[in-house]
């Protein structure tokens, strides 16, 4: 298992390359001169000129790329020019409010979203599965943006339940953080919820129609037990690949989530730098989340030879 | 051998009619499919929003009334009610379709094309082709597909064209993987095997062998992301990143409207369910056409 680890890790490498690669040529394809670009109309040639000298851009571009390289293996993703802060800390600062609104976002997802499948797929063609069916089109069909606006205007405007913007504060109690929780975790949740059900329930109905499930009922275990223990320990595989391309776009859906919620996180981070055109924060900002995706990717490919040790992980996605 | 030749060769004749036969199977599958149906319906009703916008919508769609802003739906012959300038929502509604209908189309055909062709190279040729192109690939898999767009929208500007080129490019890895993926099981094929013995080159055999036996995942493939391109341009143009005021845009619009929600929700409701209801339309059709062209593969 370790072998296999260090080799996907290996792997990453070229992947990781090109990710740097790539946030490096979108920076470098800014129109007329970065310098100018990032300074804005107010500056002056010389500090144009200063900024030039300051982000490398006198030196040829293989130079530039080298540099760029240099400055990454270092950890530094370079200064934020609105902040005035290195980009590293702006974003370690906001990572875990990101991260606890995915995960929130994922744990809601995955506690609805999989047992809706279940009994969709066990109570296939009644009532409750045509209703599951049709929610979850709707769902995966979702805009996030416009069902966070929706939840604000119902739950905050109208009814006045819960908070429309802000993370809250530890100070203020617990449950204040929580109640700010709750409408980004449900829009953030709506996209994932309703593709594990859809999930859930095909790779269910595949497994509970094998033998070995007959057999289990013939033996006069009991349906709780076929279902939930027999029959998901092997529908759980798709639904693992699944969730690492879930939670990978999780984090891109964060970008709208929390620009809709002001929650501080990276995604709001992004926005921000987005309307100060500081594109230094940007091109972090990208390169960060880039890197935790890859990595949340690796992380289901080991937890898919964990659950299914048939899967050959140094095959896996070949051919 | 002339192409004439091989139009008229005893082993076409019946390929052609097997081949019109599953097509017509395919078709009666689909619209066996109610869902599909629906979703086709959705379509075709965009299509005919987009193609006869200057006939159906009721008021020129940037026209600006500031005395009758934010009317309520029904209000002086406002269908749907007017938004922060006085413009006439469904009017603009309805033009927004022609926005989300072209990028919808142009990104997936720019993404759909280049894509198609670099795993076509990956998967035919092989070694460090495939290398090369597919590490290549999932290096821009890594960008989680809205964050690469707003990351070139930022560098690119605004704009229709620049919205296009920016979910096109992020499109691209992902066609690239289907058709790999289809082209290394197709190449493998006896058929394959056979042309090459005849004397195909190599582009023959790629573009009028392999390429058509890869269509079908192409085509779901394409259709399901459309339905994702319009989310994006939406998503793009809530940021203000996307296409720029005064073209209607459904993004836009809900941007606007999240700026009025507490006066007139009635901006970001209808222009939210614009594209809840166009998305859900290429996903249900999407669905069907999957389900059709290859039942096994239902979900």
């Amino acid at each position: 298992m370790l072998r296999l680890i260090l080799r996907r890790l290996v792997d990453l490498i070229p992947t990781l390359l090109v990710v740097a690669t790539t946030v490096f040529i979108i920076t470098r394809m800014i129109p007329g001169d970065p310098a100018a670009v990032l300074l804005g109309p107010q500056a002056s040639p010389d500090e144009i000129a200063k900024m030039r000298e300051s982000l490398g851009l006198n030196q040829p571009m293989y130079l530039q790329y080298i540099d760029f390289l240099g400055s990454l293996l270092q950890g530094d993703l370079g200064t934020s020019l609105g902040y005035h802060q290195p980009v590293l800390s702006l974003i370690l600062e906001r990572f875990p409010n990101t991260l606890l609104l995915s995960v929130c976002a994922l744990a809601i997802a995955l506690l609805i979203g999989i047992p809706a499948g279940i009994i969709s797929a066990t109570k296939q063609y009644s009532a409750w599965d045509y209703t599951v069916m049709i929610l979850s089109l709707v769902g995966v069909s979702m805009p996030i943006f416009w069902l966070g606006v929706m939840l604000v205007l119902y739950f905050s405007v109208h009814l006045g339940w819960l908070p429309a913007t802000g993370m809250g504060s530890l100070s203020e109690g617990f449950g204040s953080v929580i109640t700010h929780l709750v409408l980004p975790s449900i829009a953030l949740s709506t996209i994932p919820m309703a593709t594990f059900a859809r999930i859930t329930r095909s790779s269910m109905l595949e497994v509970i129609r094998q033998d070995y499930i007959k057999t289990a009922r013939a033996k006069g275990l009991r349906e709780f037990f076929v279902v939930w223990k027999h029959a998901l320990k092997n529908a759980m595989t798709p639904l693992l690949t699944v969730m690492g391309m879930q939670i990978s776009s999780m984090l891109g859906g964060a970008v709208l989530t929390e620009t809709i919620f002001s929650w501080p996180g990276m995604g709001r981070l992004v926005v921000d730098a987005i309307e100060n055109r500081d594109f230094v924060v940007v091109q972090g900002t990208v390169l960060f989340i880039a890197v935790i995706f890859v990595l949340i990717n690796l992380l289901v490919d080991i937890l898919y030879t964990v659950v299914n040790p048939r899967v050959n992980l140094s095959n896996k996605g070949e051919g | 051998m002339s192409n004439q030749a091989q139009n008229i060769s005893p082993v076409s004749v019946p390929l052609a009619a097997k081949k019109k036969s599953k097509e017509n199977s395919v078709w009666r599958r689909l619209l066996k499919n109610k869902l599909a149906l629906v979703g086709m319906i959705i379509i075709a009703i965009m299509v005919i929003f987009s193609v006869f916008a200057p006939l159906i919508a009721t008021h020129p769609p940037n026209a600006m009334d500031l005395a009758n802003s934010l009317s309520e739906p029904g209000v002086d012959g406002h269908i749907l009610g007017t938004d922060n300038y006085g413009r006439d929502l469904f009017s603009r509604i309805i033009y927004g379709t022609q926005i989300s209908l072209i990028v919808g189309i142009f990104a997936i055909g720019l993404g759909g094309m280049i894509g198609t062709l670099l795993g076509l190279v990956a998967g035919y040729y092989g070694g460090k082709w495939d290398a090369i192109i597919m590490r290549l690939m999932d290096g821009l898999f890594a960008f989680p597909f809205i964050l690469l767009s707003i990351a070139l929208m930022t560098v690119l500007g605004a704009g229709l064209f620049n919205v296009i080129l920016a979910i096109g490019v992020a499109n691209i890895p992902g066609f690239a993987r289907i058709v790999r993926g289809q082209v290394l099981a197709v190449k493998e094929e006896e058929y394959i095997e056979v042309t090459r013995s005849l004397g195909a080159n190599h582009s023959r055999i790629i573009f009028h062998h392999i390429l058509p036996n890869c269509m079908a995942p192409i085509i779901v493939y394409a259709t399901m992301n459309v339905a994702g391109a319009i989310i994006s341009e939406a998503a793009l143009s809530f940021l203000g990143l996307g296409v720029q005021p005064p073209t209607a845009s459904w993004g836009s619009i809900l941007k606007d409207g999240k700026d009025f929600l507490v006066l007139s929700p009635h901006m970001a409701t209808f222009s939210g369910l614009a594209i809840l209801l166009s998305v859900l339309g290429f996903n249900l059709f999407g669905d069907g056409l999957r389900d059709a062209l290859d039942p096994k593969m239902k979900v």
